[in-house]
């Protein structure tokens, strides 16, 4: 059986964001990937990946990856997406762009690139 | 040329531009290797270094608290700059509102923050963010 192409990886990747299910989004993850949301500290491996990811959706109802386009070179694949934060109070749309990078099926690599100003101006407040 | 900002006008504009969460202002006014801390017991708390590091404290905080606070006194004592208030706000998730008081303590240096402390009522803040919601 082959390993599903690196495009199918991270549709399956974005789309699982929807599920809300941690252990399973961090499961995309090989044992030393990095993950770098550009403006913020890059962190490396499961663990320090799931404490990122819990400290942006502590107060997130849900979340969308919405994907607008993707394209692969290689192990190499690159998203358009707009990601949908709803939060109690209203919602955050943050256009991304995202670089992954798959090895034998699994995130070896993200990278997204974000205006933070654009996702801190939107945040639910007052 | 204008002149250079005092450590406490350094410290007021940190204060005016987390309030309108401009981050292309905060990392003017915070040094690149500058040091956040605050207990780790917060889910936004731990050691935040450099300007990547501020700004993951800062998505925490937004993200898990609609936080305000509100200066009751900025004065320098020891080489540093103490901010002492309340911070008031609603927890995301639920809508659990909070009144807590907080001190912050800041190192300024050639008119940047190098370093910062942040200290508020831990307990009183885990309470609020674990009570339920206004029903």
């Amino acid at each position: 059986m082959t390993d599903p192409s690196p495009t199918d990886v991270v549709r399956r990747f974005c789309a699982s964001w929807a599920t809300g299910d941690i252990d399973a989004i961090v499961a995309f993850f090989t044992d030393a990937a990095v993950y770098h949301n550009i403006p913020l500290a890059p962190v490396v491996g499961p663990d320090q990946i799931r404490a990122t990811i819990e400290g942006f959706t502590g107060g997130v109802e849900s979340i969308e990856f919405r994907l607008e386009s993707i394209s692969a070179d290689g192990p190499t694949v690159l998203t358009e997406r707009l990601d949908v934060f709803h939060f109690p109070k209203g919602t955050v749309e943050l256009p991304v762009m995202g670089a992954f990078e798959v090895v034998d099926g699994e995130i070896a690599a993200w990278r997204d690139y974000f205006d933070l100003n654009q996702f801190m101006s939107q945040v639910p407040q007052g | 040329m204008s002149e250079p900002l005092s450590d406490l006008d350094v410290v007021a504009a940190i204060y005016e531009a987390m309030a309108a969460r401009d981050f292309d202002r905060l990392f003017e006014l915070l040094d690149p290797a500058c040091v956040i801390t605050q207990d780790a017991a917060l889910p936004w708390g731990g050691r935040h270094e450099g300007h990547d590091g501020f700004a993951t404290f800062g998505i925490t905080l937004s993200t898990t608290i609609d936080s305000a606070v509100t200066i009751d006194g900025l004065f320098e004592a020891d080489g540093e700059v103490i901010q002492c208030g309340r911070t008031r706000g609603t927890v995301q998730a639920t809508g659990a509102p909070f009144d807590i008081p907080e001190v912050h303590r800041w190192t300024i240096s050639d008119g940047k923050a190098v370093r910062g402390h942040f200290a508020i009522d831990t307990p009183a803040m885990l309470a609020a963010l674990t009570a339920p919601g206004p029903a």
